[in-house]
């Protein structure tokens, strides 16, 4: 199943949003893999998983668990370390 | 009861607007009002910036303003009006990139809620920096892992 990944902060140089193809009964947590491995395909020297280890993901109204379950056609945005005000 | 606005203003078309929070958070009942501008300062960590462009997350940047102006009010009292505004998109060095007015019966409550809503905001708003130095070059600033409620703020002693 598909997923869109909006992007934010350093993330923006992937373009405004990311199609993530992942398994049917992924949890968000399953799905960092496959995010990295599409990053890696889009910029091969993509090597920030420290960053990406400390993203959260969220929707427009609250971060989301690691545990939460994705479903088909799911927006979600990916939110690296903030530096707000 | 006070009054609460929280929002989020791309600033190429509508400049944040330090009087309108005053206005807004003054009441009669005050005793105080108390004003937080955040504004991009021209060196960083050694380099000398230009300026910096605010990506945000919108409707969740908002959800978390007024999330945090909520506890506020739990903490320091309903009679709290609140005002924050921050800014999206690009600023020059001296830019005023975050609005935070409080309006309280009295100084402390004033002081307080105004210190818990920028340090809330910097740990826990979907707010991110790019600077652009004077040498051309960009860079995305470090940042902190998010956080999700005031006790993981309290583990992160940020208080640049």
């Amino acid at each position: 199943m598909e997923i869109t990944i909006q992007c934010f902060g350093l993330f923006r140089s992937f373009g405004e949003q990311i199609k993530l193809s992942i398994a049917e009964g992924d949890r968000i947590s399953d799905m960092r893999k496959a995010l990295l491995d599409k990053l890696q395909q889009m910029d091969a020297s993509f090597n920030k998983l420290d960053l990406l280890g400390s993203a959260r993901f969220a929707s427009e109204t609250e971060i989301l668990q690691e545990s939460m379950p994705l479903k088909e056609g799911m927006a979600i945005a990916i939110i690296p370390p903030v530096s707000g005000g | 009861m006070g009054r609460v606005f929280v929002d989020v203003w791309n600033v190429t078309s509508k400049p944040l607007n330090v009087m309108e929070g005053l206005a807004f958070v003054t009441q009669p009942s005050n005793g105080a009002e108390s004003l937080f501008v955040g504004a991009v300062r021209e060196f960083n960590q050694g380099k000398s910036v230009l300026g910096v462009s605010y990506d945000v997350f919108e409707p969740l940047a908002r959800q978390s303003f007024a999330d945090i102006c909520k506890e506020a009010q739990e903490k320091w009292g309903e009679a709290l009006s609140l005002y924050v505004v921050h800014g999206k998109g690009r600023l020059k060095v001296g830019g005023i990139s975050v609005v935070i007015a409080v309006g309280s019966p009295h100084r402390d409550e004033a002081f307080k809620a105004s210190r818990y809503l920028i340090e809330q905001i910097k740990h826990r708003s979907p707010v991110w920096k790019l600077e652009h130095y004077t040498d051309g070059d960009s860079e995305w600033t470090q940042g902190c892992e998010l956080c999700t409620d005031e006790d993981q703020v309290k583990e992160h002693h940020h208080y640049e």
